[in-house]
Parts: C-alpha cells; structure tokens; sequence
C-alpha cells in the first residue's frame, strides 16, 4: 500500500508536517514552538523596555532642554532691559528739555527713537512675564477683585487711545460688584492684553463691546470687536507661544504671540477659561470665565 | 531741598537721576550697590532713599533688611525701582520698609522727580497740578 503524502497548504508554512508524527512528537514540537514563542517575547521585551528608557531619558533632557531655554530668556531678558531702559531714560532726558531745546525735526527724531525702544521694552516685559509664569516657582497673588471695577479702569486707561483710532468701548456690567479671588494686578493685565488686541486690530469707526455676566458660581467677561476676525483653522494656535496670526493689521500691530499665551495661563491658574468665537472679517469675541467669589468669604 | 540717596548699579541710570535730582535743588549722593549705600547712610543721613532691588554685592531688600536694624529718621521715604516681573521683590520691599515704588523703564526722570517731590511733601501735591 502506498502511503499518501499529504503536502502544506501554500501559506500555511513549514509548520504544517506529514501527518506521521506520534501524538508525544507533536506534543514536543508543540511545546518546542512555545518555547521559541516565549524567548520571542522576551527578546521583545527586552528591545521595548530599553526603548521606554531610552524614551524616558531623551524625554528628561528634552524638559530640561526646554527649562534652559526659558532660563536663557529670561538671563537674556533681564540683560537686554537695562541697556534698554538706559536709551530710554536719555530719550526721556533730551525730551523734557533737560539738555539744550530741540529743533522740530531733532524731536521728531528723537521721538521716533522713543517708539522703537518703547516697542523694544515691551517685547522685553513680555518675555520676561512668560518666562516667569512658565517657571515652578510662579505663585499668584490673590485677593478679592471686582471684575467690574477692574475692567472699568482698564477701559478709562485706553480713552487717548480710542480717541486717536476713532473707537468707541460700550461697557455693561451688572451694578453690584462682583468678585473673584483673584490676582488683580495680572488680571488686569490680561484684559489690558485682550482689549489692546480688540483695538488694534479692528479699523476706524468701529464699536467695542465690553459686558460683564454673572450667574451665582460664574462670572463671565466677553470682549466683542468688530475687527479683521480670526480664521477658524488659526483658532488653536492663538493661544500658543509666540504665535502670530497673519491678517491685514498684523504687520502694521506688531508684537511677540506672547500676550494670548499670557492670558491664557493666567485665567488657567485662576481655574477659568478663554475662549474665542469669532469670524473672518466680522470680529471676534474673547470670552472668559472665572469662578464667582463665594459670599460671606473674605 | 532735602538729602537724597540714589541707589542705583547702573551707572547711567545713576547719573541721570542725579543729574536731574541736583537741578531740582536737592542734596543728592548715589551708591552702586547696597554695600556702598549703607555706608553713604550713615554719612549722608538721607530724607529719601531711591533704591533699586536687583544689584551685586548687596541687592535692595539685602539692604532694606540691614538698614532695619539701624537707628534712623521715622520720616524716611523709601521709593523702590522695579519692573514688572519682579513682584516678589516689591513685596519684600514693601515689608521691609519701601513707602512706594515706581516702574524703572517705565518713568521718565522727569517723573521720578515729580514722585520724589510728591513724596516729600504730600500737601503741594495739589498745587503741582
């Protein structure tokens, strides 16, 4: 009788045998292939654990790469401030007449050497904001704030200015005060940062709206212009560092990316939220919310 | 006229606010660091004090600590230059014995001089205006 040679199926590869073998052959080849099955593994995980080390590490030198960097600009910073402040405070010096009188064109001058080191010390307080409230140590100052107040001062500030760009603030605020444990000084700031940007960049002739809601644990704040707009896709960016949003006032405005990244740690770290809706060419709404002070605290 | 002491590393700085300070007719010494500043205290026994907080040697609230201990004028004015990120320094000032303080970058001398006036005698404040 001839024995029937029964052949693998293509595919099946080399592990597919004769049927010749004994039940304990095949119980040994079984065990054998689960034995190289397990050194695979090993070896395997072995190779992944070394890499899960070695990702730990490249991720240990990349934060503190980037703790470095923060550092450097802040060292930087600080030294490019007072050399800075220096060119100023001659400026300053040569404008209130403290040296001979000025022709109209050497003040002319002398003035538009002031702009640019007014611009120059900005851009320097904003890299040394971020760097301090990106650092381990940053620690906000709370005390009870009037929102309402605060925004009120804000806007009082940016009357000259909305003179020269022919704009007009409508503000509503609910009577009351209303509170938030919070850090005044920077969250004035922010809504400084915030209102700048609405003024900025919207053209002449345009409205600003400033309103102040408040539900019993919320407070919210939503600053409305009626400016250039943002594109929806540039949404996530606007509150990332040292972005800038290319539109048609962007050149003209200037500035870091810094403010909005600001801003934004700022109302985090008072556990709010900032958002923005807005559209191309229509305006944008910055809204932001901050937990409503509860009564009877101080 | 009253006796000023400017505290100031940046000799620039330093000078121009002198500069401005002696055309107001004030008695005005300056120090670069808090080390020298102690020093001039003790000589000079200021009316005010124009200090700045980031310094060798010895820094502002360094000095502000040291001279707590000294035996001086209640009346002594103590105006801090500051910046805007160095908010923990101002409070360390503040506690220990800065009566106000003004933006370094962000006041011009002529400024200064009208704060150091308005801080001298609070009643013409007024009057400037």
């Amino acid at each position: 009788m001839r024995r029937i040679r029964i052949l693998p199926l293509p595919g099946r590869g080399a592990r597919s045998q004769p049927k010749r073998l004994s039940n304990t052959d095949r119980r040994k080849r079984d065990i054998k292939d689960l034995q190289q099955q397990v050194e695979d593994l090993r070896a395997r995980e072995i190779r992944l654990n070394k890499k899960a080390a070695s990702l730990v590490r490249r991720n240990i030198k990349l934060e503190e790469l980037n703790q470095i960097k923060d550092e450097f600009i802040g060292i930087a910073s600080h030294q490019l401030r007072t050399p800075a402040t220096g060119v100023k405070q001659y400026l300053n010096l040569l404008l209130d007449g403290f040296a001979e009188d000025l022709t109209p064109h050497q003040r002319l001058f002398i003035e538009r050497a002031h702009e640019s080191n007014d611009r120059q010390l900005r851009i320097i307080d904003d890299l040394l904001r971020v760097a301090r409230i990106d650092s381990d140590t940053f620690k906000l100052r709370k005390t009870k704030v009037d929102i309402a107040q605060t925004l009120e001062v804000v806007i009082s500030e940016f009357k000259d200015k909305l003179k020269q760009h022919r704009q007009e603030i409508a503000f509503a605020a609910p009577k009351n005060p209303v509170y938030v444990d919070g850090d005044a000084e920077r969250l004035r700031m922010v809504f400084e940062n915030i209102l700048d940007n609405a003024i900025n960049y919207s053209i002449a002739e345009t409205q600003i709206t400033v309103s102040v809601k408040c539900s019993a644990t919320q407070i919210q704040v939503i600053i409305q212009d009626q400016g250039v707009g943002i594109a929806r896709k540039d949404f996530p960016k606007l509150f990332q560092k040292f972005s800038r949003i290319p539109n048609p006032l962007s050149v003209e405005v200037g500035g870091t990316g810094l403010g909005l990244y600001w801003a934004y740690k700022v109302i985090t770290l008072h556990s709010g939220s900032i958002d923005v809706k807005s559209v191309l060419g229509k305006g944008s709404s910055f809204i932001i919310n901050l937990p409503r002070k509860k009564k009877g605290k101080n | 006229m009253a006796k000023i002491l400017i505290v100031e590393d940046e000799k620039l700085l330093n000078e121009a606010y002198e500069m401005v300070l002696k055309k107001e007719g004030h008695d005005v010494s300056t120090a670069l660091n808090g080390e020298e500043a102690l020093q001039i205290f003790e000589s000079h026994k200021p009316d005010l004090i124009l200090l700045d907080l980031r310094m060798p040697k010895m820094d502002g609230v360094e000095f502000l600590k040291k001279l707590e201990t000294k035996d001086k004028d209640p009346d002594l004015s103590i105006i801090v230059f500051s910046n805007y990120d160095e908010q923990k320094e101002i409070d360390e000032a503040f506690k220990h014995g800065a009566t106000r303080y003004i933006l370094k970058a962000w006041s011009s001398p002529k400024e200064l001089v009208k704060v150091v006036n308005e801080t001298l005698n609070p009643t013409a404040r007024d009057e400037e205006d």
